[in-house]
């Protein structure tokens, strides 16, 4: 006989029990092995949505509301040999007309053959009125090939929306087309340059035709760079490509001759298609082309002289050598035209009226006052119709009252003189001030400068223009190329670690399991007492024992973690399943596929193995403690054995401190009447349950001691056996009841709402509508103006309505809808002052330098030139940023610059997630062409609620409005928490299902040790009915305690929870089927006991 | 006639080899009113299985079993339960009294079953005043763990009689024992005999024991012999 020969003989022998203990392991390591799997498949189906959103684009370059030449893609190209393609895209509504369906926000992506080769399976380009839809697109308005689509496409153009005197567009162009192809996941259907694993609704358009409808011509503002597999992790490359490439067109710069060259003859001019030149371009222009002359042309409401006035002119506004003078602060020149026309001479004092523009294309008119200096006539030079910019939607108009300014103009005030200098001289400016007043009176976020001009004869032109785009870096005009694809496998990489969340979730099923090990492990250690006795008998050493015990228990580990890692693969299929279809709300998407990692099935195993062996191990030393020669004895049990003096007071204590303490804190609640408490409540049911123990425990030493009734009935002998295994009965209660009460629990802490969101300290900050648009509002629609270009005050139901429109910026979404790990998130703008007046919001840390009680305050300072402060909610910083209040984000600013948003507060759950939340004002400075609004706060009545939602989003209607309570909003956020507290419900059920199952192990344990007392009832004349149900009883008062148990202590948390918020059938499903499964294993392990022959417990051989 | 066995044979089956491994071979016991009789022989011998055959609590692969004049192969489980609660009383080896209950309890154990107020009434009396014949009034109330063996035995011996059985059975009810405490407990059954009514069977390597029963049947090899008396 060898020791491995042994352990094979214990094995074999012992069978049936090592099956049972190699079964317990194999749970606990299908747990582990497929929660972490569940990890892998996640991150691996995460990295395959990169794929699909990418297919071989490697860097891109979106500049959005900046447009540059889709010729720099073949330039690029060419340079690179790598595939560039540009890419024109636009927000916009797609509608199914012929079915009556929409989707108020689609991707419209103007593509061309270049864009197709990008992807692995290449579908033709769309052509002229054609379509490519991706599948979602087809799925959502019932399109298939061959179907006309209408398209509202997001006007867009060259000159910021919101800067002055740029007319307003029309929001949206509409074009039908017919859908000439349906792409899906693996074509182009998931193009999308943002880290979410949710399906983006894609329409494909001829680049072509889109650029033409929307008046950019062979403009793009995206560009994408192929690359093979191995491509995409630096972005010093195609950036240097593109530096070496690009044009002055590409960062919206023209030269040229003036547009009246014969009067500014010799003269080349620099101009941008955004109008204004910011201070950045301006310097560069400066210091490449020394001399040149800056000049700055605004459109004034009325220049007065006394009561004479005249509308609606040009001012120009310039210096010495182009003014040929040097005007003071307070000196214009002006024109014969304009002398004649209000009488005025030099000395006289002039007053110019004119508008500054705001957010949201608000106006503010303000007003200076000039002492004219000098009075010149057509001759001099100044008089150049190319000094007005050009100004879409004046620069062509045939008279004045075609003019569409962006602003007001009345038109009455136009007289016949005015339409003819129009018709003659067009913008020819009527006066011209110093650079430094203009400067002064009208600068604006977006330049002060409107020209450059310098001498063409002494200019060597390409030499200027080489000079100047050396001067200038493509970032300053957005032009940057991001390592999408390794961003996307990063984001992918970082994601919500789903291994470590469903470890969590399983811990319950992975503790059952393991008790479950330890219970078996243990029962068969006891069993073998005797065994391990005579084997000390004849010699052997304490820890050979302990070796043979050990060795057993290492062979049935291994075996059973083996078994249980591949098991795992199954439990990961389950879990995949779930979070594929009825789990979906976690993950926002159902493309999880099934990824197994051999290194993950691995450590699985391992660490199955491990907890194992230590659980195994433990239950050895606990039983095998004891010195060797108490082992061959059996032992009498003391009934009240470990109920000492000291002991029962701490029971007495703990028993009536948190029984105590817990009704006074629910008596608290319902006499403060400030409403639920979910926290006191969890505190207040969480100390019924040691209390809850504590007194079973109680009640139990005082039916040990007590006498009773001399003849005990059968409700006695359960009573006194529950006493005598009384540490037994308390685990097995505590088990059970703290199962139950963690279930119940969870499913009543799902997150809801208790009629109080409408306060402002709630998510919402008590406002009761979120309304998100499609296509940007331009407008104030708190303005007179703004609501009479919706209609809003030709509507009753919206009299007192009032809208807080934000500013966004697009980003990625942080909210816990988005998977992927994010770093830059879309910032809102909001009025921060506002909030700070109606202390709105409630926030779950702050900054040391936030004030507590003012916290909204802190976000209006900029904390450096380069840092503005920002507020998140706590589950975005938390887990789609993985940071903490205090830390900085990185962005890049309108001008290229690195801006940082200092985190300075974690707003609890609010209406913003998703979202990093600064200030409007500063937003605005750092991106100063942000135009328009496309959410908006909405403060209403609750009682007209849905009549405003209706009347909101019919009128909005081809803005793509979509108007939600805001109530709702944060219910959307919820989804993914209560999905994962569904999660947590089930495998809670599970794990509490495998406690009862230990249940009938400890009923069986109970009962192997008590043949004897079993057999004597038998013997004694008892019939075996009887003996049955004692043993019936017993383990369903353990059963029945531990449910009730659980269930009062989960009572003051149900109180207060709405009762439609509670999920009651999943509660009292999964309370059913731990009753019904734990009354099975009690009913069948009693029935097969007492099957057995009851004599050999009484006998001793 | 309290009990009688005709011709019992008792075999178990040897797992896989489909042989019969013979415990008792047609034996035949009468055992009459207030008898008193000691059955001997080496280990393994049946003397256990012999003494459960009577007491109900086995079943004979063959042969007859009769207590109180009926056939135990007629009745079902719940009226051999019956006769083993009201007829016949048990003592072991161990005296597997059960720890959560006191003396007393124990000792009233078996009349639990008992529905008859009455009855009960008269059972407590009785275990009272049995108590007080062994010597264990002192203890009454103490868990057995507080007892010593030998009382633990006595009380057991009370347990078995608290029903007033016409049959007592005991299997080596003084294999536990030292000689002090068997000697007494020997003394106790022997009197008990005589004073109670009451029929007596032991099975018992224990001769001293045995001298103070009436019979003496040896079984060896399954078959059991008459000895006469010491």
């Amino acid at each position: 006989m060898t020791w491995p020969r042994l352990i094979f003989r214990n094995l074999l022998y012992h069978r049936r029990q090592y099956l049972a203990v190699l079964a317990g392991v194999l749970i606990s390591t299908m747990v582990l092995t497929g929660a972490l799997t569940v990890g892998d498949s996640v991150r691996f189906s995460l990295q395959r949505v990169t794929e699909m959103r990418l297919g071989k684009i490697r860097y891109a370059l979106q500049t959005n509301d900046r447009f540059f030449s889709e010729d720099l893609a073949n330039t690029m190209s060419r340079r690179s040999n790598m595939p560039v393609a540009p890419v024109l895209q636009s927000g916009g509504i797609a509608v199914n007309s012929d079915r009556n369906q929409r989707i108020n926000h689609v991707e419209v992506n103007g593509i061309d053959g270049r864009f197709c080769k990008l992807w692995d399976q290449e579908l033709p380009a769309p052509g002229a009125d054609e379509a490519i839809v991706s599948s979602n697109v087809a799925e959502k308005l019932n399109l298939k090939v061959g179907d006309d689509l209408l398209l509202r496409i997001q006007n867009l153009g060259k000159a910021p929306s919101t800067a002055p005197f740029v007319s307003e567009k029309l929001p949206s162009v509409s074009i039908r087309v017919k859908v000439s192809a349906i792409a899906n996941d693996l074509q182009m259907g998931r193009f999308s340059l943002k880290n979410n694993q949710a399906a983006p609704c894609n329409v494909f358009i001829s680049l072509k035709q889109l650029a033409s409808v929307l008046h950019l011509a062979g403009y793009a503002n995206m560009l994408l760079v192929a690359g093979d597999a191995g491509a995409g992790t630096h972005t010093e490359m195609p950036d240097s490509i593109l530096k070496a490439c690009w044009k002055p067109a590409d960062a919206g710069l023209s030269f040229g001759h003036p547009v009246f060259g014969g009067v500014a003859a010799g003269k080349y001019e620099i101009t941008t298609d955004r109008i204004f030149f910011d201070e950045k371009t301006a310097n560069a222009v400066k210091a490449a082309i020394p001399g040149c002359e800056a000049i700055f042309t605004y459109l004034v409401n009325s220049i007065s002289y006394k009561e004479k006035s005249t509308p609606y002119s040009f001012v120009t506004a310039a210096n010495e050598p182009f003014l040929k003078q040097t005007l003071g602060n307070r000196e214009l020149m002006i024109n014969d035209w304009l002398a004649q026309d209000l009488g005025a001479r030099p000395g006289d004092s002039l007053m110019l009226r004119y508008f500054l523009m705001g957010p949201l294309r608000s106006l503010r008119e303000d007003s200076t006052r000039f002492m004219v200096k000098s009075v010149f006539g057509a001759g001099t030079g100044l008089s150049d119709p190319g000094l007005m910019p050009d100004f879409p939607g004046m620069s062509e108009a045939g008279n004045c009252r075609d003019w569409e300014t962006g602003a007001p103009v009345n038109l009455k005030k136009i007289r016949d003189k005015d339409e003819l200098y129009w018709k003659n001289f067009r913008g020819t400016p009527k006066a011209f001030i110093s650079m430094e007043a203009g400067k002064q009176i009208w600068g604006n976020r977006f330049g002060n400068y409107t020209a450059f001009r310098f001498n063409a004869l002494e200019t060597d032109l390409p030499a200027v223009e080489k000079s100047l785009m050396q001067r200038l870096a493509p970032a300053q005009f957005g032009l940057f190329f991001r390592p999408v694809y390794v961003e996307g496998q990063l984001a992918a990489k970082k994601s919500t670690d789903f291994g470590e969340l469903f470890l969590s979730l399983s811990f319950f099923l992975l503790i059952s399991a393991l008790l479950l090990t330890a219970m078996l492990f243990s029962l068969l250690a006891r069993k073998r007492m005797a065994e391990t006795g005579l084997l000390s008998a004849i010699g052997f050493r304490k820890h050979r024992i302990l070796g043979i015990l050990a060795g057993e228990a290492f062979v049935v580990a291994f075996a059973g973690a083996f078994a249980g890692a591949f098991a795992g693969i199954l439990y990961n299929y389950l879990l995949i399943l779930g979070l594929n279809t009825i789990w979906q709300g976690a993950v926002n998407a159902s493309l999880l596929v099934i990824k197994i990692n051999p290194a993950t099935l691995f450590a699985g195993a391992a660490s199955g193995v491990i907890t194992s062996v230590i659980v195994l191990l433990f239950i050895l030393w606990k039983n095998l403690r004891n010195p060797l020669s108490m082992l061959v004895k059996s032992k009498s049990i003391m009934p009240g054995a470990g109920s000492g003096k000291v002991n029962t007071i701490f029971n007495d204590v703990i028993a009536f401190f948190s029984t105590g303490a817990s009704m006074t804190l629910i008596a608290w609640m319902l006499l403060r009447g400030r409403g639920p408490d979910s926290m006191l409540s969890l505190v207040a049911g969480g100390l019924l349950l040691p209390g809850g123990w504590s007194l079973l425990n109680l009640f139990l030493i005082r039916s040990s001691v007590n006498p009773g009734s001399l003849i005990p009935g059968i409700g006695q002998l359960t009573i006194k056996n529950l006493a005598l295994y009384r540490s037994r009965t308390i685990s097995a209660v505590a088990l059970l009841s703290l199962g139950i009460f963690t279930i119940i629990i969870t499913g009543a802490n799902r997150k809801t709402f208790y009629g109080l969101e409408t306060t402002r300290d709630s998510g919402t900050g008590g406002f009761l509508l979120w309304g998100e648009s499609s296509l940007p509002v331009m407008n104030d629609l708190n303005t007179a103006l703004g609501a009479s270009a919706f209609g809003l005050n030709d509507e009753p139901v919206l009299k007192t309505v009032r809208y807080h429109q934000l500013a966004r910026l697009d980003g990625d979404d942080a909210s816990c809808l988005n998977l992927n790990q994010v770093s830059r998130p879309g910032m809102l703008g909001v009025p921060a002052s506002l909030f700070n007046r109606l202390d709105a919001f409630s926030f779950t840390a702050l900054d040391p330098s936030a004030d507590p009680s003012h916290p909204w305050k802190a976000l209006s300072a900029c904390l450096a030139p380069d840092v503005i402060p920002g507020f998140a909610d706590q589950t975005v910083i938390t887990y789609g940023l993985q940071k903490s209040v205090g830390d900085t984000l990185l962005y890049v600013d309108e001008s290229g610059k690195n801006l940082k948003i200092k985190l300075i507060g974690a707003l609890d759950n609010s209406v913003f997630q998703g979202n990093i939340v600064v200030s409007d004002s500063l937003l605005r400075v750092f991106y100063p062409s942000m135009g328009g609004s496309r959410i908006m706060l909405i403060e209403a009545p609750a009682n007209r609620q849905d009549s405003i939602i209706q009347r909101l989003e019919s009128l909005f209607k081809d803005y793509g409005m979509m108007v939600t309570p805001a109530s709702a909003r944060l219910a959307s956020f919820n989804t993914v928490e209560n999905t994962y507290l569904s999660v947590f419900m089930l495998l809670g059920g599970l794990g509490v299902m495998i406690g009862t199952i230990g249940l009938g192990i400890v009923l069986l344990r109970n009962i192997t040790q008590r043949t004897r007392e079993l057999a004597l009832y038998v013997a004694l004349g008892f019939p075996r009915e009887f003996v049955f149900k004692l043993i019936l009883k017993e383990h369903l008062v353990i059963l029945l305690s531990g449910l009730v148990l659980g269930l009062i202590a989960a009572t003051p948390v149900l109180l207060i929870t709405p009762v439609h918020a509670v999920p009651w059938m999943l509660i009292s499903g999964i309370l059913m089927v731990v009753l019904i499964n734990g009354f099975l294993w009690i009913y069948f392990s009693a029935k097969k006991i007492l099957s057995e022959n009851p004599l050999t417990g009484l006998r001793e051989e | 006639m309290l009990a009688e066995l005709q011709n019992i044979t008792k075999y178990y089956e040897q797992p896989g080899s489909g042989t019969r491994n013979i415990v008792l071979n047609k034996v035949s016991l009468t055992i009459g009113e207030k008898e008193s009789v000691a059955i001997v022989g080496p280990s393994g011998s049946g003397k256990s299985t012999l003494l459960n055959i009577l007491g109900t609590l086995d079943r004979p692969s063959a042969g007859k079993a009769f207590v109180g004049g009926t056939e135990v192969e007629t009745l079902d489980d719940r009226r051999l339960a019956d006769i083993r609660n009201q007829f016949i009383g048990f003592v072991f080896q161990l005296h597997h009294l059960l720890p959560q209950l006191t003396l007393i309890e124990n000792i009233l154990l078996p009349a639990i079953p008992v529905r008859d107020k009455s009855l009960r009434k008269i059972t407590i009396e009785r275990a009272h005043h049995l108590i007080e014949r062994v010597g264990l009034s002192r203890q009454i109330n103490q868990l057995p763990i507080q007892l010593s063996v030998g009382e633990c035995q006595r009380a057991a011996v009370v347990r078995a009689l608290v029903n007033q059985p016409r049959l007592l059975l005991a299997d080596e009810p003084t294999g536990s024992l030292d000689a002090h405490n068997a000697g007494q407990l020997s003394q106790l059954l022997g009197d008990l005999n005589r004073e109670q009514d009451l029929a007596v069977v032991v099975v018992t390597h224990s001769m001293d024991l045995a001298s103070r029963m009436g019979k003496i049947y040896q079984l060896t090899s399954g078959e059991l012999h008459l000895m006469s008396p010491l």
